[in-house]
């Protein structure tokens, strides 16, 4: 049976650079896939062709048998971008929450924003929020309209280690949902703690793939070197 | 407890990313207030000399374009703005032309509010005389049209430098007429040129031709005037087309 999300040969090339270097990738509904890495490594390029927002050199993307930019338009998807911030700092998070889902005061955003933690920001704004409460809005932003598949590019980046559990909560939730989560962090206990499958990446390749369920740090670390370590 | 609603959930569902990415897109309570200023202070020096309200009408529609559309372009190809409007389900080109419609719209507010302020001027004035009205009203209408679409068409053609665009695009049609004047070009080839830069004499002229003073300039005035928005929005569709491909938008 074909995967509800493959990825077969996808190459990125930025010159001479392969940023993305021949990567197979399948996912299901309610799965979460982490993948950790080196920065640079080429995650981000990765994600941001899964969702169509960057064209391959080489390679396909199929997501529930439509190309990433058809199934984006018609069922729309998840995103937490790297910089995720930059032009709309004189917004409020319930003003983007609203590009989203009808009635932004309603029951969706409501249960998200405490489920997250959030409520107490969605009428400031944007630019006034840190790095951390911008990246769990945004990872709101990704989540509240329950889509079918979401990346989520280091949405724990600068949150502290209350925020971190309420993500990990907000995105079980979206699982459960049957949203397919793929999450990009240099957090290994993190990643560990909330996925289903951990992908380890390096020089634009998939070098390794673990259940991390039931590691502890020093395995799970020792793991990352061993397969990572040696090529970043 | 229920935070009170702002002014973006009445907006209609499809215009309120339009509208938001409009609003992020600059400060536009200085933008406003400029206008505002502007507009006052030119009806008050109309009454004294009725070509301020020519240069008001002439320069202010250039510069308020550039000032909404280039900032819009720039806004635009953030990859924050862009992956933040398209993980909606919706469609780029429709959503494109939507946030393109509204800050059109915000455009012509801005130039109706700098006209009504040189009219006032010109009907509080002594300088107004005999066709003066009908002059100043079509000719700023049509420059003011013109302007729209040569900005729109030109910040969506430019990655960098917009507003430089633009303004070489507004002024071509008198590069062209001086080139014509100093060098021998056949007046056919001069024609065919013509009408890819924004008709200036078709906007300065055609009050004559409704008048029916320029019989032989009528039909080329008017194709002119009908064939450059066409082109502008030809330019704009190719390159929101080109836009939402992946890779071109800023930071790819």
């Amino acid at each position: 049976m074909t995967p509800f999300l493959s990825a077969t040969g996808l190459v990125k090339r930025y010159g001479h650079l392969a940023a993305v270097d021949g990567v197979d990738l399948a996912i299901e509904p309610g799965e979460i896939v982490g993948i950790a890495g080196p920065n640079g490594s080429g995650k981000s390029t990765l994600g941001r062709m899964l969702l169509g927002f960057a064209e391959p050199d080489a390679g396909t993307v199929h997501i529930d048998g439509k190309s990433p930019q058809g199934f984006r338009a018609t069922s729309g998807v998840g995103f937490v971008c790297e910089d995720g911030s930059r032009g709309w700092e004189r917004a409020t998070p319930r003003q983007m929450l609203a590009l989203r889902v009808r009635g932004a005061r309603g029951p969706a955003v409501t249960q998200l924003g405490e489920r997250l933690g959030i409520t107490p920001l969605l009428d400031r704004r944007i630019g006034t929020l840190s790095k951390g409460q911008w990246r769990i809005c945004l990872a709101a932003y990704a989540l509240v309209a329950e889509p079918r598949f979401a990346v989520l590019d280091e949405p724990d980046a600068g949150l502290d280690p209350a925020a971190m559990g309420r993500l990990r909560d907000g995105m079980a939730a979206a699982a459960a949902a049957g949203t397919a989560v793929l999450v990009f962090s240099h957090h290994l206990d993190e990643l560990a703690l909330g996925v289903h499958r951990l992908l380890f990446f390096a020089s634009g390749r998939v070098r390794g793939v673990i259940d991390p369920r039931g590691l502890g740090s020093f395995e799970l670390r020792a793991q990352y070197m061993s397969m990572v370590g040696e090529v970043s | 407890m229920t935070a009170p609603a702002t002014w973006i959930d009445r907006w209609p569902m499809q215009w309120r990313a339009a509208a938001l990415v409009l609003a992020c897109s600059r400060q536009w309570r200085s933008t406003v207030l400029t206008v505002l200023v502007i507009a006052v202070g030119g009806a008050f020096a109309t009454r004294q000399n009725d070509t301020v309200a020519n240069v008001l009408g002439f320069y202010g529609p250039p510069l308020l374009a550039v000032t909404v559309f280039a900032g819009l372009r720039e806004h635009l190809a953030r990859v924050a703005v862009w992956t933040g409007l398209f993980q909606r389900p919706v469609d780029e080109v429709r959503e494109l032309v939507r946030i393109l419609a509204l800050c059109a719209a915000i455009y012509l507010a801005g130039v109706a509010v700098l006209v009504c302020g040189a009219l006032t001027g010109l009907a509080m004035g002594d300088a107004l005389v005999g066709g003066t009205w009908d002059y100043t009203v079509l000719t700023v209408v049509l420059w003011s049209v013109v302007v729209l679409f040569a900005t729109a068409a030109a910040s969506m053609l430019a990655a960098q430098g917009a507003a430089a665009v633009v303004i070489a695009w507004l002024i071509s049609p008198f590069i062209l007429t001086m080139v014509v004047q100093s060098v021998e070009i056949p007046e056919v080839a001069a024609s065919a040129v013509a009408f890819f830069l924004p008709p200036v004499d078709a906007v300065f002229g055609y009050r004559e031709v409704l008048h029916g003073e320029r019989p032989d300039d009528a039909v080329r005035y008017t194709a002119q005037l009908l064939f450059f928005p066409l082109l502008c929005v030809a330019i704009i569709g190719w390159r929101l087309r080109a836009w939402v491909r992946a890779d071109l938008r800023g930071g790819g």
